[in-house]
């Protein structure tokens, strides 16, 4: 009996934690398409630097020259809610960074310039070793209050972790409800409707553009510091490129611009990646190699056919405004 | 931006001011540079830099024929299409079935690739991209990741994720007489070659033949060509089949040059958007230029890589080559969006930037 309910809650947490977590991602990167139109081609790299830079500063420095294996970090460990904040941080100033220079050019641009970054990005936590552990992975990641959780006990820490994550969610969603309500909001998506008429009507549309970016990839190193923190361990190859469309699958799916939206388009997305995990055992075997290309596949089908058919996604944006005619 | 803040002041920021006396274009002064770097690289790092250089003509000319072909695509429907790369590599494993598991010549292979992407590219059109019409571009490029997604999975569902390799007889390096440099006859030559004449023919027809013109025209200005009595559906019709075929035969080179796997064009993707970039968009001649400019960088910047490596500045050496590349590509962006060949007009938002610019240029 007791065993069930320990396997319950496993399966729970590994269903309920990697989908929130996803959510959380794609609420940062419904800040940034959703509301305010930008195009960011680089998900992975942000949420990618929010998981390292939590590692780093939550481990502490790494160093075990027998097997040369290294990852760079403050001397002593800090504590987990300052790790997270850092990693905001740094992912958002990472997103200043890169978006200061790159907004200033047409969508599309901005999607060629942010990919390449993601995969600038990829090669350095790959390739720099000492500093980011590289593939031999950066390891023993702890997870938040874990003194509390007795012994070592894997179901208990994840069921735990599932509480942390919806919390953390809800005060996602809770502030980005708030903000895109507020006038800062209206203006995020005047500039995304027509940036010209925003830009006439006295809003300094690149200032508001960038805070959006910067807010929007702080959220992602949110979602990465509790990838990292839940995952225990990192490696470069969980941050592809093409990892990135996930997020736009389940923010298009969901309904751009609506942050509940977004929210429900992340379970959906994750129950439908959950279901086709569990069919895995019951294929042939070359069937079930096949099982990862044939979920893209329909991934992919889905995108193509959501723009074509339903743009707006399953729960559309509420209207605050009457579009203009221009708008597409 | 040098080039925005030129128009401050002028009512038509648009338009470069007139300039007199003799003007050196552009992507001349990019070609004089970019042999200015290949020689001083060549002093300091010796001949290994030169080869370099020479491999990074060879696989830039495959990014020529890869860029070319999505710059006409980009100019005609104006969205970056995420599954050019993906296009690439369905040539590749066309001519791979043809060429492996069916036993024929390579260059069947190759025709029956470019039959094949190009009714893929069609049928791409139809079922989707014409649908899309009139809506935002980015609506088009989400589209194309989602096709970019599912012709990679598809191929990696038929043909398993394994990296597999044409049969393709590669001759060994010939040197070239006394300057210690060595050439591959079908590694660099053939790409060379092939991807020469595929340009030649894209310039005659762009500039000599009816359909060629029409295509300008409908690059310039959709409606207007419309309005004038062009077909633009077949003349978008034929870009696909144009932008198909050069991609058929770039996938099957880069087959030969490297091997065959599902991820082949997707990771070649992002060289040829920084070829495009470089080169202009829309301009099918900066492409080509653009090409060759990002395969030398690439190739180039390994060396000043391995020097950081072994100066101890970073770990990573020769696997930082895309790096060199994407800075290229991110340098002209910030300070040319518009490329070394293409016009400003096509930088959408340029007005956006003018205006901005010379509103602060005139409050300072």
């Amino acid at each position: 009996m007791a065993d069930v309910f320990q396997s319950m809650i496993l399966q729970l947490a590994g269903f309920l934690v990697p989908a929130t977590i996803l959510a959380i991602l794609a609420l940062g990167l419904n800040l940034q398409w959703g509301h305010t139109g930008l195009f960011n081609a680089g998900v992975a790299a942000f949420v990618g630097v929010g998981a390292y830079t939590f590692g780093m500063f939550a481990t502490g420095k790494y160093s075990n020259p027998g097997v040369s294996w290294y990852h760079w970090g403050p001397d002593r460990p800090i504590d987990m809610i300052a790790a997270a904040l850092v990693a905001m941080a740094v992912a958002g100033i990472f997103g200043l960074l890169v978006a200061a220079p790159a907004l200033r050019l047409r969508a599309d641009y901005l999607a060629i310039a942010t990919l390449a970054l993601a995969e600038i990005v990829r090669l350095v936590l790959k390739n720099e070793r000492r500093f980011t552990g590289g593939d031999q992975s950066l390891a023993f990641i702890p997870r938040p209050f874990e003194a509390f959780v007795p012994g070592n006990i894997g179901w208990a820490s994840d069921g735990l972790f599932i509480f942390i994550v919806a919390g953390v969610a809800l005060g996602v969603v809770v502030v980005l409800e708030y903000v895109t309500r507020a006038p800062w909001g209206r203006d995020l998506r005047a500039i995304r409707e027509d940036e010209e008429a925003a830009i006439a009507l006295g809003k300094d549309a690149f200032r508001l553009k960038l805070t959006a970016f910067a807010i929007g990839c702080a959220i992602m190193g949110l979602a990465g510091a509790l990838l990292a923190s839940f995952n225990r361990v990192l490696v470069p190859d969980l941050f592809v490129p093409a990892s990135t469309f996930t997020a736009y699958v389940v923010v298009i799916l969901g309904g751009s611009g609506n942050n509940r939206g977004v929210v429900l388009g992340a379970y959906l997305f994750y129950v439908f990646g959950w279901s086709t995990q569990q069919v895995r055992g019951y294929l042939p075997p070359d069937w079930s190699l096949r099982l990862d290309f044939i979920n893209q596949i329909v991934v992919g089908v889905l995108l193509i056919l959501v723009i074509l058919f339903r743009p707006e996604g399953v729960l559309p944006e509420k209207k605050y405004v009457p579009r203009s005619p221009r708008a597409e | 931006m040098a080039g925005a803040s030129e128009g401050t002041g002028s009512d038509r920021v648009d338009v470069d001011p007139p300039k007199s006396g003799v003007q050196i274009p552009r992507w001349a002064l990019a070609v004089i540079l970019l042999v200015a770097v290949v020689a001083i690289m060549s002093v300091v790092f010796g001949g290994n830099a030169a080869q370099a250089a020479l491999r990074g003509v060879a696989v830039g000319s495959i990014y020529v024929l890869g860029a070319s072909g999505l710059s006409l695509t980009y100019g005609i429907k104006k969205f970056a299409n995420f599954a050019h790369g993906d296009l690439m590599t369905v040539g590749a494993y066309v001519a791979f079935t043809l060429n492996v598991a069916a036993g024929q010549h390579i260059l069947a292979g190759v025709v029956f690739a470019i039959l094949v992407v190009a009714v893929l590219g069609i049928f791409l059109e139809l079922s989707i991209f014409r649908r899309l019409e009139g809506r935002a571009p980015v609506a088009a490029l989400i589209a194309s990741v989602g096709v970019s997604l599912v012709l990679q999975n598809v191929l990696a569902a038929i043909f398993t994720g394994n990296v597999q390799y044409l049969n393709v007889g590669v001759p060994r390096d010939v040197p070239i007489g006394g300057t210690g440099l060595s050439f591959n006859f079908v590694k660099d030559g053939v790409a060379l070659a092939v991807s020469a004449g595929f340009v030649i023919f894209l310039h005659v027809m762009l500039s000599r033949t009816t359909l060629g013109k029409a295509m300008r025209a409908c690059a310039d200005d959709l409606d207007l060509a419309r309005t004038s009595g062009i077909n633009t559906r077949n003349v978008i019709l034929w870009t696909w089949v144009i932008a198909g075929s050069f991609a058929a035969v770039a996938g099957v080179l880069l087959a030969i040059i490297v091997n065959v796997y599902p991820l082949l064009g997707f990771f070649v993707l992002l060289f040829i958007f920084a070829a495009v970039i470089v080169g202009g968009i829309g301009s099918p001649y900066g492409a080509m230029l653009g090409g060759l400019i990002i395969g030398v960088v690439q190739e180039l910047s390994k060396f000043i890589f391995v020097s950081m490596q072994q100066a101890g500045l970073i770990e990573g050496g020769a696997e930082y080559g895309p790096v060199g590349a994407f800075l290229v590509m991110i340098a002209v962006l910030l300070f040319m969006p518009q490329g070394l060949m293409g016009v400003r007009r096509h930088a959408m938002g340029g007005r956006v930037l003018a205006r901005r610019v010379r509103r602060r240029t005139e409050g300072a």
